[in-house]
């Protein structure tokens, strides 16, 4: 009778910490980060744009592999999950990032599970007569826990990112995976279930694959690593394996399909670590001085710098003050006062570390070889490190710190004084979570304003309001990609952008013109009309009647819109 | 007994062959690579060629200081006298200028070896033992680290080695006390070498007393006032050896330069200046609210903190360590890191050794590790490989130790044809990685870094040398206020004339006609002739009767001599 409120005792706990994941990861979140940035802006139209038409901006009929992007191509899944937001908070902030709350709030459940498969021993998971303390002390909910409170899983389950909904699903796919891997091993006839689990991960590892472009490189070789119990042992599962193997390919034909066109490629190209030529300048370089043959070219061949970069781009990302002080340099991955974790968690990641050496068992060799799988994509592609790239492998880390600290919590528990040691480790967890938190509320959004390109909407929303039909409006592009944000600000209707995809003038699929709207560089002082520019170009008219000054966070000017007589 | 022999025969051969390979990599073209003298060893090329005529230095001061005015550097004394005596033993020369250097990079793998022999004799079999002690050895005979820093006159690479082997006698002080005061000597002789070695040798001192020697009286714990009395007596010979350190280091405070030295030392660029910290902190706080929370968390300390750490963390990037190595060029090949690439899974398997089996090992390592960053990581400068040398040997045991592992699993190997495999591949693996690192530090380093040492001043002097009687003036300015130095080293001065010229003088403007300071333009139309003005390639402003073109390494043009007659 007991085990069920002990179940509940747990649940309870769970739901708990899901319920302030939830609460970090949503509130205010149409306002920090400060505004949209143009990729949710262009996730979000497109978006819209289907749910109304049945096609992208483009005029695209449901794309299927990739969204045409700004001269890129964007993964389709994401695009998708937005459309039922749609629906409930129209086009919005809101409904761009709402996807990526819930995955975030999925990471934080599924990291928690994964952990607990892997850490958890026999006793825990059935005992029945745990009290609070002991609930709460496992690996599976301290992992939870570092995971709802984490920056990095935070900073991206903020904003329209689709690596957190890939990452989502890649972490669910994973934990099914374990699953199905434990059945084979330990009851190896009940096949029907081992079956269902290993269907349920390929899909899910195929729908990351269809969400962001790194998880087509991580899902089919982690695939291959989940499936190993059931490879080894292909001599009475042979039929189970071809069914998964074909089941997995036929869902993976489409990118397989295109993996010569843009739609696939481009982005590989666009970004690879290689494109600059520097291996094979520096391979001949060698090869001159010490003449061409055989030995030279054994020597210096050209893989052998290949792999020094790949090498050294990997590196980068185990850099301490990345993992743990200022974090990605891209001010949109990271909050630049804190790492990918909060410094303490160094202590974690070390006791953790010596805790899985001194019990190692065979099935932690997964969380090494799911760590290396999700470096290799960060690794062959500028810029490093690179805490979005890389994000696929955030459950990894989030598990072993878990397992850190439940480690740390056993060693206290042994010593002198432990409660009064425990709560200082508390209060020292809190400290840093305030220092965090009062950072990303309060100092975050005002300090990189303008790397979130703030001030689209307030821009928009004054040519809106002051706009005389028929007039011509001029927006500038100093900030880069108005169109797109005219276009969800202004909810313009996507028919009317599609039927003049064919017509306009484009920079990288950008549009330069829209009906009485145009995008332009610069202005020359000639242009009649509305006007929205920085004020670097309003000095160029001496007639003008000024509307509004759009001020950032911090109090500086960023657009003003005027109108030009 | 016979089969004694034949492994202690195994370990002479195989050290006479390390031991031949580490002179071959440090004495081979000693004088002609790094290919031109830097700064400090130029300063450092006068001080031993003044002393060793006269036993007084560039400034007329006494050779038997503690602090050598060395042109406003205050440089510490030990390097200057060996290489005083090396000069008057051998003649002054590039390579008797670092020929101390380079016997002491010799020497530092003799050290290792018998440092790891008695860290190891107790704990590992004595097989195991010669093994771990060669393989340190052979680290220290070919990290691209210890190579550098022992071909060149640079002080800390001394001021380590003598760290190292004072640690030696510590380790031989638990079998006879006798030995501690060999260590106080090394350690005060270390002092007077590099100045950082007077933050490393306390904390070590301390650090191995707890490690070593007070870990047998822990299991009194039972009895308080037992284990107090105990740990008492056994840290007296170690509390009295750090009190004559610190009487040995009384000349060094007490030197007429000392003041000065450490305001030279304070001025470079560092966390210790809290002006940018403080201007951060307000800018933080003012977009927090400016409220006692916001004034707490955004102190300029906790930013200042967080500095030293990304410094601190600066140094464990495994680029640095291991593939890419210091950005300056005089301490790194740029190809290289400071060990070669394959010593990374034996620091790995030598920190996972040492949580398995030697923790105490692996605490004071690792803190002589840490320790030895310390001075590093103060500067803005980061990573540093001169100023973290002190880490070199603590990194290169663990390293060794790191074999253990390796060993007992190549033994568990079952088959001969594998283990034999397995053999083969790791030599061809160290050695295509040694060859690489000797092929590209004796033939492309030397073009690469000409740069980074001076390349080309030699060929000034020697070229105004040659016409200095010839001409009325001689106008330098190669932007670098230095250069005097190169003068004093290779040109017809003799050390009489280079002690009055430099007696009230830290930097040299002028000597008899030739003036360090550009040609001044507006006298050109009336200037007495024949004169000759130096300058940077492409910046002779008049065209000259005749000039002459100092090529670079690449045979581009770097600098001109003009002769105008």
């Amino acid at each position: 009778m007991r085990i069920p409120f002990q179940f509940s005792k747990k649940a309870g706990l769970i739901l708990v910490i899901l319920m302030v994941s939830l609460v970090l990861r949503i509130y205010k979140l149409n306002v920090t980060p400060p505004s949209l940035y143009w990729e949710e802006a262009a996730l979000g139209y497109d978006a819209y744009s289907v749910l109304k038409t049945g096609m992208d901006h483009h005029g695209h009929w449901f794309p299927v592999v990739a969204f045409e992007s700004f001269g890129d191509y964007k993964p389709a899944l994401y695009f998708y999950s937005i459309i039922p937001f749609l629906f409930v908070f129209g086009l919005s902030v809101w409904s761009v990032r709402i996807p990526s709350v819930i995955a975030g709030v999925l990471i934080v459940y599924f990291s928690g599970k994964i952990a607990g498969l892997l850490f958890q021993s026999e006793e825990l998971h059935n005992s029945s007569e745990m009290g609070w303390g002991r609930t709460l002390i496992q690996p599976e909910i301290l992992t939870m826990i570092i995971t709802c409170f984490s920056p990095w899983a935070i900073q991206f389950s903020r904003g329209g990112w689709e690596v957190n909904l890939a990452t989502a699903l890649l972490s669910i796919g994973v934990y099914f995976g374990l699953r199905a891997g434990s059945i084979v091993q330990s009851q190896p006839n009940q096949k029907k279930a081992m079956l269902s689990f290993y269907t349920l991960t390929v899909l899910l590892f195929v729908l990351s694959a269809y969400t962001y472009h790194a998880t087509r490189v991580i899902a089919p070789l982690l695939g291959i690593v989940l499936a190993y119990p059931l490879i080894v042992r292909y001599k009475t599962n042979w039929k189970q394996i071809c069914m998964l193997a074909v089941l997995a390919f036929g869902l993976m034909l489409p990118i397989l399909l295109f993996i010569r066109d843009p739609s696939v490629g481009h982005r590989l190209q666009e970004t690879s670590t290689f494109s600059t030529g520097k291996e094979v300048l520096e391979s001949n370089f060698y090869m001159q001085q010490f003449g061409s043959n055989v030995v030279t070219k054994l020597l210096f061949h050209r893989y052998w710098f290949y792999l020094r970069t790949i090498m050294i781009n990997a590196a980068t990302h185990l850099r301490l003050d990345f993992l743990f002080l200022s974090g990605d340099q891209n001010f949109r991955h990271s909050i630049q006062y804190f790492g990918l974790f909060f410094p303490t968690d160094f202590v974690l990641l070390i006791l953790s570390l010596f805790t899985l050496i001194k019990k190692w068992q065979g099935k932690y060799h997964f969380l090494w070889l799911w760590w290396v799988i999700g470096l290799i994509p960060a690794s062959l592609a500028l810029p490093v490190p690179h805490a979005l790239r890389t994000l696929p492998i955030l459950p990894v880390y989030m598990s072993v710190l878990g397992l850190g600290l439940f480690a740390l919590i056993q060693y206290i528990r042994k010593m002198p004084f432990s409660k009064i040691l425990l709560s200082g480790v508390a209060v020292l967890f809190c400290i840093e979570l305030i220092m965090y938190l009062n950072f990303y509320f309060l100092a975050y959004p005002k300090l990189y304003a303008s790397e979130w390109q703030y001030g689209y909407q307030q821009m928009v929303e004054s040519i809106q309001n002051n706009s005389q039909s028929g007039e011509k409006v001029y927006i500038t592009r100093e900030y880069g990609r108005p169109a797109m944000y005219y276009w969800f600000f202004s909810k313009t209707n996507p028919s009317d952008v599609q039927s003049e995809n064919a017509a306009a003038p484009k920079d990288q699929g950008e549009f330069l013109n829209f009906k009485n709207v145009t995008f332009s560089d610069s202005l020359t002082g000639n242009e009649k009309g509305l006007i929205a520019s920085t004020y670097k170009q309003r000095q160029f008219f001496s007639d003008v009647t000024e509307i509004e000054t759009i001020m950032d966070l911090k109090g500086q000017p960023v657009w003003l819109v005027y109108r030009a007589n | 007994m016979k089969k004694l022999d034949i492994e202690h025969k195994q370990v002479f051969f195989l050290s006479v062959g390390i031991f031949l390979l580490s002179i071959f990599l440090r004495f081979w073209q000693l004088g002609k690579i790094p290919v031109g003298l830097y700064w400090d060893e130029t300063a450092i090329f006068i001080d031993a060629k003044t002393i060793s005529q006269t036993l007084k230095d560039m400034h007329g001061d006494s050779a038997f200081q503690t602090i050598f005015l060395s042109y406003g550097d205050y440089k510490l004394p030990m390097y200057i006298w060996l290489a005083s005596l090396s000069f008057k033993l051998l003649g002054s020369s590039e390579f008797t200028l670092r020929l101390p250097s380079a016997v002491v990079g010799v020497l530092q793998g003799l050290v290792v070896f018998i440092l790891l022999r008695e860290l190891t004799q107790r704990r590992l079999t004595d097989k195991m033992s010669w093994r771990v002690s060669l393989l340190g050895w052979f680290i220290v005979a070919i990290s691209p680290w210890s190579i550098l820093f022992s071909r060149t006159g640079f002080e800390g690479y001394t001021g380590q080695f003598l760290v190292t082997t004072a640690v030696l006698c510590l380790m031989l002080s638990l079998k006879s006390k006798k030995w501690l005061i060999g260590s106080v000597l090394l350690a005060i002789a270390g002092v007077y070498s590099y100045y950082s070695v007077r933050f490393v040798w306390p904390v070590l001192v301390i650090c191995f007393w707890f490690c070593f020697v007070s870990i047998e009286k822990w299991s009194l714990w039972r009895k308080p006032l037992n284990l107090v009395k105990n740990l008492f007596l056994s840290s007296l010979p170690y509390l009295v050896c750090l009190v004559i350190w610190g009487i040995g280091l009384i000349p060094i405070f007490s030197s007429p330069y000392y003041a000065a030295s450490q305001q030279f030392r304070l001025s470079a660029s560092s966390i210790l200046d809290p002006t940018p910290y403080n201007i951060q902190s307000n800018a933080l706080r003012d977009v927090t609210g400016n409220n006692t929370v916001s004034r707490v968390l955004y102190h300029g300390w906790l930013l200042q903190i967080q500095s030293l750490l990304e410094n601190y963390s600066d140094h464990f990037d495994l680029s640095f360590l291991f593939l890419t190595g210091d950005p300056n060029l005089r301490h790194s090949t740029g190809e290289h890191g400071l060990f070669l690439l394959f010593s990374l899974p034996l620091l790995v398997s030598g920190i996972y050794y040492g949580v398995k089996k030697q923790p105490n090992v692996l605490v004071f390592l690792s803190i002589w590790w840490l320790i030895a960053l310390l001075p590093a990581s103060v500067p803005t400068d980061t990573p540093h490989a001169l100023r973290s040398l002190n880490a070199l040997t603590p990194i290169i045991l663990l390293m060794a130790i790191g074999a253990v592992p390796f060993v007992n699993c190549f033994h568990s190997l079952k088959k001969q044809r594998t283990k034999q495999a397995v053999l083969y591949a790791v030599i061809l693996l160290v050695s295509y990685q040694l060859i690489m690192f000797v092929v590209d530090y004796f033939y492309v380093y030397p073009v690469k870094s000409a740069m980074w040492w001076q390349q080309g001043y030699k060929d000034i002097v020697l070229t105004v040398d040659q016409n200095r009687n010839k001409y009325d003036k001689i106008w330098i300015n190669i932007e670098d206020d230095r250069f005097f130095l190169w003068y004093l080293a290779y040109g017809d001065l003799t050390v009489q004339e280079i002690q009055v010229a430099m007696q009230h003088e830290l930097i040299l403007k002028s000597w008899e006609n030739i003036e360090y300071k550009a040609y001044p333009k507006d006298r050109y139309p009336t200037a007495v002739k024949p004169f000759i003005i130096v300058t940077r390639a492409g910046s002779l402003e008049f065209e000259p009767t005749h000039k002459k073109i100092i090529n670079d390494s690449y045979g581009l043009p770097k600098f001109e001599v003009g002769f105008y007659e």
